[in-house]
């Protein structure tokens, strides 16, 4: 499969930058999300809350699990579009960020635990809110459709945002990885095949909302929570690869956003260990798991990789690029989360400047077909020369 | 380091400058000042003044305007008790624990440590006279000018640095020139 | 091609030193080898509800799986590993190994009578010694313990942990809890107390799926999908203390590859450098406490390009964590050849045997 690249290349002198990974955190209850919801439910949601959600049981770092100058005039995290403009859009002269909201499954836990129409309205609620609050505030914000993936016709949500008014800023569809059952299976097809119709990339997002947070339970930690970020793709991929969604779904194309990126070269020889030894009981696939992994998917940078020594940095970048995933790795910031990274200092300028380009914003602007600003984007030392 | 531990080139090189009036620092408080191209922040903990270059070695995020918190020690699983004989200035974006004396981390001694300035207090009436000789220079930041000039009797606070490069500035990687609200401490 | 086999070289060919092959398999061949060792009461409960055996083994290697057993080790229909001679045979004498540790997965953790989980563990760790590591002294072996009661599980310990050839006790990777929880404590001081590895292994029972993305299709998906509760569980482990509480402690993590070990432990590093005082018993590094507290066996080992394996090899860190095993009879298509050519010159001896002797106290 080959992507047609619609995008405007950065001028020499600067090198584009593209966030994928930004989250608005608003509440129900602020007036962003809660002019989009009726009445009925706002009362609801007053009354009764939001059911069980899952969360609380761990106590993060903070509330938000922000960091501590993100917060705004009013002391909230995340709702105010003019404080990500200054701390990120502009600061890092980005040519565009694109918005997750995690919140909205988070606060639903998926939408299992309370009335389906509640649920259903809170999505689109939050959705229309990214539109409006955010995309209004500044044309360099895009957005994420939420669905609610185990919910009973939630692929229609993404039809009614694609084909609204903001359509064209909506440039993602976004999930929880984990839920009541792994991705691949058939009954999440038609998310698929909503994807492949509006050829928007399926993105997915810590944390999960399945069953139990790791297969022997809870964890007690927020750090061990953290840690555990990584390993919710490691059930995700393999069901989407061996489930042949790919195949079924050749131009579908899968974002990993804040689950890390470096375990992937060897989580792709052991899937391909796997297929070797059960060809026959995957017999249905066309290939390998490590040629739909290079094909499908791609990967935000946080959490950023610190290696126990510096000089090892540049071998993971390598063996990155040499497992063939070089175009595959995208810049992001994680704003307003206390593990939010620069662009200057995740992709820094001692590091090639093809790989700078590609991981600030060009491999983001091929995903998602948002164009870099021309002259726009942090200066490029080689260009300088 | 003080001072009077430098060598006497040392003290040649090193310039001082006046960032605020002790009682602008309560214990618990903080400044964050620009003092020649440099951001630093100035911390009162508990009558004791330090000063940190509001620079985080790890990231380059804005250091001081992070918490500032009693440490958490423990003898093993299950234990955990407040230590309050040492005080961290953690890092608003990582978290990182900084000790407040001298910017030492602990769990990577060798590798990483903020930059510590030494903050001295010095009587109203010394710094005055290094004032006219063009020794102190004047801060640029959110103090008023004229407050420096107010009282000869007061104490000020006073900064002591080295010049840096031409040309160099020493800033957060974060949005350093917005407005720093004060935060209550411990 | 797969040098377990021995297929186009020779032990010596491949390896001329000492070889401790640490995870080899005993499989309970029925229910019927168990019965003299388990009191009447059990005997005839069994007999009389017709009950064929724990499920979670089937479910942990369903019978006709490549992975459950090479075609090679199989005899006819008969349950592979399930006599001594066979893995004499098969393993122990083409590898001329000085010792091995054998480990037999029998799915206690899936018998919810609190009682027969008892005797059952009993029953096996009963036949283990006097039917395996009674008659080949290059055996030594792995207890089995109840899943859900510490305490029981801790008696059992106490019970057989003396035995001078049982060095191991078994927690299979699939359980109610991550197992840095402290309500596994009580086996952590049996272990301790009667100086014995703790072996994480494959198998074992989930509360619900043993995935948080839910119940795989496949059972090639399902495998790929459990490095995330090997590495949860060593989680759990690190960032509880377990270690610092049981300074002493070794684990072992068999079946669970190692590859993807120093990528997910400098996560760990990152988070507890600015998360530490949620968790303060930790002194030093996650990965430096895995380096201490933790090895892991080489099957399956999934090795990539040579020089990528090289290079995560060496992330490890300068000590060899690694330990050479044939997982006999489970099929693994890894080439032990390519292993010793990407470790370092040095790590080598340690690999094939000398890590094991040490850890193990052979």
């Amino acid at each position: 499969m080959t992507l047609t690249d619609p995008v405007t290349a950065a001028t020499d002198s600067r090198l584009g930058v593209i966030d994928v990974d930004f989250h608005p955190m608003p509440l129900p209850t602020d007036p962003q999300v809660a002019e989009h919801i009726s009445p009925r439910w706002r009362e609801y949601i007053r009354d009764y809350g939001l059911g069980y959600v899952g969360g609380g049981q761990i106590i993060y770092q903070r509330e938000f699990t922000q960091r501590l100058d993100a917060v705004d005039r009013n002391g909230r995290v995340g709702v105010d579009p003019q404080l990500g403009i200054e701390q990120v859009l502009d600061l890092y002269d980005m040519s565009a960020a694109v918005l997750t909201s995690p919140q909205t499954y988070i606060i639903t836990h998926g939408g299992h635990n309370m009335p389906e129409a509640l649920a259903h309205e809170l999505y689109a609620a939050y959705n229309d809110a990214l539109a409006k609050t955010w995309c209004g505030a500044d044309a360099r914000y895009y957005a994420s459709i939420a669905v609610a993936r185990d919910l009973k016709d939630a692929v229609k949500e993404i039809e009614r945002c694609k084909e609204g008014p903001a359509g064209d800023r909506f440039v993602q569809i976004l999930m929880t990885p984990a839920g009541q059952d792994p991705l691949g299976k058939r009954r999440y097809w038609d998310i698929f095949e909503a994807a492949e119709h509006y050829d928007i990339p399926v993105g997915f997002h810590v944390p999960g909302y399945g069953r139990f947070p790791t297969g022997a339970g809870h964890q007690n930690f927020y750090v061990e929570m953290h840690a555990a970020f990584a390993a919710l793709p490691m059930g995700l991929i393999p069901s989407l690869i061996f489930e042949g969604v790919f195949d079924r779904f050749p131009k579908l194309r899968i974002a990993i956003l804040e689950q890390a990126w470096d375990w992937v070269a060897p989580f792709s020889w052991h899937l391909d260990a796997l297929y070797e030894t059960h060809r026959d009981e995957v017999r249905h696939l066309r290939r390998k798991p490590s040629e739909y992994l290079r094909e499908h998917f791609w990967f935000s940078t946080q959490p950023l990789e610190e290696t126990e020594h510096p000089d090892q940095l540049e071998d993971v970048f390598r063996i990155w690029e040499e497992t063939g995933m070089g175009d595959k790795l995208m810049y992001s910031s994680d704003w307003p989360h206390w593990d939010s990274d620069s662009p200057y200092e995740s992709v820094p300028e001692s590091f090639p400047e093809d790989r700078r380009r590609r991981i600030l914003g060009q491999n983001a602007s091929t995903l998602y077909r948002i164009p870099l600003l021309p002259g726009h984007g942090l200066p490029n030392p080689a260009a300088a020369r | 380091m003080s001072a009077a531990q430098t060598t006497p080139e040392q003290r040649q090189k090193v310039a001082k400058y006046v960032v605020a009036k002790v009682d602008e620092l309560p214990p618990g408080g903080r400044l964050i000042v620009d003092v020649d191209g440099r951001s630093i922040g100035i911390f009162n903990v508990k009558g004791s003044y330090y000063g940190i270059l509001n620079r985080c070695p790890h990231l380059g995020g804005p250091l001081c305007v992070g918490d500032v918190v009693p440490d958490v020690t423990s003898e093993g699983q299950g234990h955990m008790e407040l230590d309050e004989s040492t005080m961290w200035l953690t890092c608003p974006w990582h978290n990182w624990e900084f000790d407040i004396t001298n910017g030492q981390s602990y769990w990577n001694p060798k590798r990483l440590k903020a930059r510590p300035f030494s903050v001295e207090i010095e009587g109203g009436r010394a710094v005055l006279q290094e004032e006219e000789e063009g020794v102190t220079g004047r801060v640029k930041g959110p103090y008023q000018a004229e407050k420096i000039d107010v009282e000869v009797e007061e104490d000020y606070l006073v900064v002591s640095l080295r010049p840096l490069r031409p040309g160099q500035q020493v800033r957060p990687a974060g949005p350093a020139d917005r407005p720093t609200p004060l935060k209550e401490d411990r | 091609m797969t040098t377990a086999l021995l297929e186009d070289t020779t032990r010596d060919a491949l390896w001329s030193g000492a070889v401790i092959d640490a995870d080899v398999h005993a499989n309970v061949p029925g229910l019927g080898a168990l019965f003299a060792h388990m009191s009447p009461v059990w005997v005839e409960g069994i007999k009389e509800r017709g009950w064929r055996g724990p499920i979670s083994v089937g479910l942990a290697y369903p019978p006709g799986s490549p992975t459950t057993s090479r075609p090679e080790w199989r005899r006819d229909r008969a349950v592979p590993a399930s006599q001594l001679s066979w893995l004499q045979q098969d393993v122990l004498d083409p590898w001329r190994s000085e010792a091995a540790i054998l480990n037999c997965y029998s799915g206690v953790d899936s018998i919810r009578h609190p009682d027969l989980a008892q005797a059952y563990a009993s029953a096996v760790n009963n036949w283990l010694i006097e039917e395996w590591l009674g008659r080949d002294e290059r055996l030594h072996g792995s207890i089995v313990i109840p899943a859900r009661d510490p305490i029981a599980a801790a008696r059992e310990i106490d019970r057989v942990g003396a035995h001078p050839r049982v060095r191991q006790v078994l927690l299979p990777v699939r359980a109610e809890r991550l197992y840095g929880q402290r309500y596994f404590n009580p086996i952590y001081e049996a272990a301790v107390r009667n100086d014995l590895v703790v072996g994480i292994t494959w198998g074992g029972t989930a509360e619900d799926a043993p995935s948080p993305t839910g119940f795989a299709s496949w059972h090639a998906e399902e495998v790929a999908a459990e490095t995330q509760l090997y590495l949860s569980h060593l989680t759990s482990m690190i960032l509880e203390g377990t270690f610092s509480k049981f300074p002493s402690l070794r684990v072992t993590v068999m079946e669970g590859g190692f590859l993807w070990v120093p990528v997910w432990a400098w996560g760990v590093n990152k988070k507890w450098k600015g998360l530490r005082r949620e968790v303060p018993w930790l002194q030093k590094t996650p990965f430096e406490t895995l380096r201490d507290h933790v090895r892991f066996t080489v099957a399956p080992a999934a090795l990539g390009p040579e020089e990528h394996t090289a290079r995560t090899i060496e992330w490890l860190g300068p000590d060899n964590l690694l330990m050479f095993a044939t997982d006999y009879p489970h099929r693994r298509d890894d080439d032990i050849g390519t292993l010793l050519k990407v470790v370092p010159e040095g790590h080598r001896a340690d690999l094939m045997g000398g890590t094991a002797r040490d850890w193990y106290g052979l």
